[in-house]
């Protein structure tokens, strides 16, 4: 059965380019950026096309640390950022990727002020809430760019501009990595320090991710050892995956515009196929690659298995059913109604993905979710 | 010197002494299942008079062989220690190596069984007690209540064991003494501990898992296979059967009163252990029931799976508190992996308020709304044995 794959926000397939990339760094040139040998400090300048290349994408001055991916990019942005001093407040949301929640959770213990700002019904970020939480004393507030659940677009542009007209000491990061490569993310009139991306969401492989630090933003390393990327992160850049990234990000912004068409189009036709399905589109003007839905009654974790086994359709689901606590952090925190938290299925495309496919997925949902809603009406409640 | 000393493991039963005319049999099948506990190591195993010598297996490995030792239902007790040919200076040297770097009380405890031997037990243990006092200022000795015990073993084939530690290992029968029964694993927290206890009475294990897929998750039977390999440490064989209930839970969900969903759906699961149970040629049904514990386990739910039941049913935690089972879940290890939370076949469709005392005559009529036996042979299609 053909694989119809529609969790392009949880991971992509591997663009063929970036694996040809990928092969030639693992075994034609695979030197050591560090060394002195010719062919090390080829690899060395290999790795500065590609900052040169993340850095014109974000149209911003400032450095990129190439990471593992985007949990260690928003663990070093944060750890690595904040200073010591508990009489500081950090202002974040409840509605984060758990990369940047749990990491801000974690300094609770330690005696930080941690400030929640409240989200709108789509999991955009509310800015007189944002306004409220930040004072003299924030040192750091952490909002994601797009919402990995409900594909919301958070204006990080004014949104930096409004902390920063409060505290022009407080750091703003914002988490893209479901932003970046999917809309525009250029920085150059934001006033963001410090921005996360992750190379496989993109087609560019697992196991590579960056951090954009601005120009004139102190910041420390979590990770140590010999002092690779300015001291900043230690360890051998990880060279194939870094150069997988380059052409990933080339790739992406050369269609974007293109697929962001291309995906509205996706959207229109599954929603209007749906027309008639107890369901409700959680963000109407999110992410172009995003469409999460919740239909009533539904687990969807059981639409998931029923639509991977029946038709090889792949679909995200809201964390819910992987976990004891029924509700999910973030959809609990959006206020989704009760007979609707348990049943979001998420779709994400990417440029793979053609109509044929979108059409054999939304007959597929609406076959298979009256179906359901007939079998568990009434159990989520 | 590495020559003129072999470590071996010293494992000890308990039980099967007070076995009479059959005592072989049980002392049969205790070596198979060591043996079979100890699949892929190499080892030489050889029964002496009430216990048996591991040797010959590789020293890095030593932990791990005596784990596995351990888990084998039947064995009281293991030492590791040293074989030496039976000289004097030879058992000074090994017990010079089990005490020099220990302080406190000891005392030397010994046996002679090689009655040729020149020193008797007292002379012995005085012997090698003065060699170990005069070289370690830090032991002295206590012979009622001692810190340390050495363990000097004069035995009659020119060979002497010596060690120092007593371990208690998990005692009980030997599995496969007891017949063979089939265990309701749901991937819970109790019926993988019901399974151990029933193992350890030398009971053979075939288990059986009902799965809600696609209402459940495939990690629910992943998880159940985890549990299954934990419990092969103790079970030594362990053959899991899977049968899908959907159809089941889907009809009883449509046609029937929402409240005896549950009842209903074990008396399903009660059948077809009896279908397996006869095939396999099991002796009984075990499950982790306790009672009162939830709905289904109530002594008027307990009747009514019960009725179904064609061989007896073995309910090894029926008066254990939770907090008790937990603890022989966490000592067993299987509690970090029963509690993954992937739902169970019996958590879709719970009813808001399951019938607490579910009456036979309501569940009758309500089984008489469904076609009871294509149900149970269209869910039998759905069995996958696999093999631990």
């Amino acid at each position: 059965m053909k694989t119809l794959y529609f969790d392009n926000s949880a991971t992509t397939v591997t663009d063929q380019k970036v694996m040809e990339a990928i092969a030639e760094y693992n075994c034609e040139r695979y030197f050591n950026p560090s060394s002195n040998t010719s062919r090390s400090i080829e690899v060395a300048q290999s790795i500065r096309t590609v900052k040169d290349q993340v850095l014109n994408r974000l149209g911003a001055h400032g450095n990129i640390i190439f990471t593992s991916g985007g949990t260690e990019s928003d663990n070093l942005a944060i750890l690595g950022s904040i200073k010591n001093n508990t009489t500081l407040n950090i202002v974040t949301s409840r509605v984060e990727h758990p990369a940047v929640f749990n990491t801000i959770n974690s300094l609770k213990s330690k005696g930080f002020d941690i400030r929640y700002v409240d989200v709108e019904g789509d999991g955009h970020i509310e800015q007189t809430s944002l306004e409220k939480a930040v004072n003299d004393k924030t040192q750091l507030v952490a909002i994601m760019h797009v919402n990995n659940e409900s594909g919301a677009i958070n204006d990080v542009y004014a949104l930096s501009k409004a902390v920063k007209a409060i505290n022009k000491n407080a750091l703003f990061f914002s988490d893209g990595v479901q932003a970046y490569g999917r809309i525009d993310c250029r920085l150059d009139k934001s006033q963001v320090d410090l921005y996360s991306i992750s190379a496989h969401k993109i087609h560019g492989g697992k196991g590579c991710g960056a951090l954009f630090v601005k120009d004139g933003v102190n910041l420390n390393p979590i990770i140590f050892g010999g002092g690779q990327q300015a001291n900043l992160r230690s360890g051998t850049e990880n060279v194939p995956s870094i150069m997988g990234l380059g052409i990933a990000t080339e790739l992406a912004y050369s269609d974007l515009e293109r697929n962001s068409k291309e995906f509205a189009r996706y959207k229109s036709t599954i929603l209007s196929g749906l027309e008639g399905v107890d369901c409700i589109n959680l963000c109407k003007e999110g992410c172009p690659s995003i469409l999460s839905l919740l239909f009533r009654d539904i687990k969807s974790e059981i639409l998931q298995h029923i639509l991977e086994d029946k038709y090889g359709i792949i679909v995200g689901i809201g964390s819910a059913c992987n976990s004891k606590n029924k509700f999910d952090r973030v959809l609990a925190e959006i206020g989704v109604p009760k007979d609707y938290i348990e049943g979001l299925v998420r779709i994400s495309f990417c440029k793979f993905n053609t109509a044929e496919d979108v059409s054999v997925l939304t007959m597929a949902l609406r076959q298979e979710v009256c179906a359901l809603q007939k079998v568990l009406k009434g159990k989520n409640r | 010197m590495e020559s003129n000393k072999d470590k071996i493991i010293i494992i000890r039963y308990s039980e099967i002494h007070l076995k009479g005319n059959n005592r072989g049999f049980f002392e049969n099948a205790l070596v198979t299942n060591i043996k079979r506990a100890l699949e892929g190591f190499t080892f030489s195993l050889q029964k002496t008079s009430g216990r048996y010598l591991l040797s010959k297996y590789d020293h890095n490995r030593e932990d791990e062989i005596a784990e596995r030792v351990r888990c084998v239902f039947g064995v009281y007790s293991y030492s590791i220690g040293y074989a030496v040919k039976t000289d004097i200076d030879a058992i000074d040297e090994i017990a010079n190596l089990l005490m020099e770097d220990i302080s406190g009380t000891f005392r030397v405890n010994a046996n002679r069984a090689d009655k040729k031997f020149g020193l008797n037990s007292m002379q012995i243990a005085a012997e090698i007690g003065g060699r170990i006092l005069s070289r370690n200022a830090k032991l002295s000795v206590n012979l009622h209540n001692p810190e340390h015990i050495l363990y000097v073993d004069v035995r009659e084939t020119g060979n002497t064991l010596v060690y120092s530690n007593v371990i208690r290992a998990v005692n009980g029968m030997p599995v496969g003494t007891s017949g063979k029964g089939v265990l309701l694993l749901s991937g819970g927290i109790d019926s993988p501990v019901a399974c151990y206890l029933i193992a350890k009475r030398g009971m053979s294990i075939r288990a059986l898992h009902f799965h809600s897929y696609p209402y459940t998750s495939q990690n629910a039977r992943l998880k159940v296979l985890e549990l299954a390999k934990i419990l092969k440490r103790y079970t030594i064989n362990l053959t899991v059967d899977i049968i899908s209930v959907t159809e089941i839970q889907t009809e009883i969900h449509e046609k029937c009163n929402e409240d005896y969903m549950i009842t209903l759906l074990r008396r399903f699961m009660m059948k077809i252990a009896n279908i397996i149970a006869d095939k396999e040629d099991c002796k009984a049904i075990i499950t982790g029931e306790s009672l009162g514990q939830v709905a289904s386990q109530t002594i008027e739910s307990i009747t009514c799976t019960n009725e179904i039941a064609q061989v007896p049913v073995l309910r090894p935690l029926i008066a254990y508190d939770k907090d008790e089972i937990i603890e022989v879940a966490k000592r067993i290890k299987t509690f970090d992996t029963s509690i993954l939370p992937y739902e169970d076949c019996c958590t879709v469709f719970l009813p808001k308020s399951p019938a607490t005392k579910p009456k036979l005559w309501v569940v009758e009529r309500e089984e008489q709304k469904l076609d009871c036996k294509g149900l149970i042979e269209r869910a039998l299609a759905t069995l996958e044995t696999v093999t631990i």
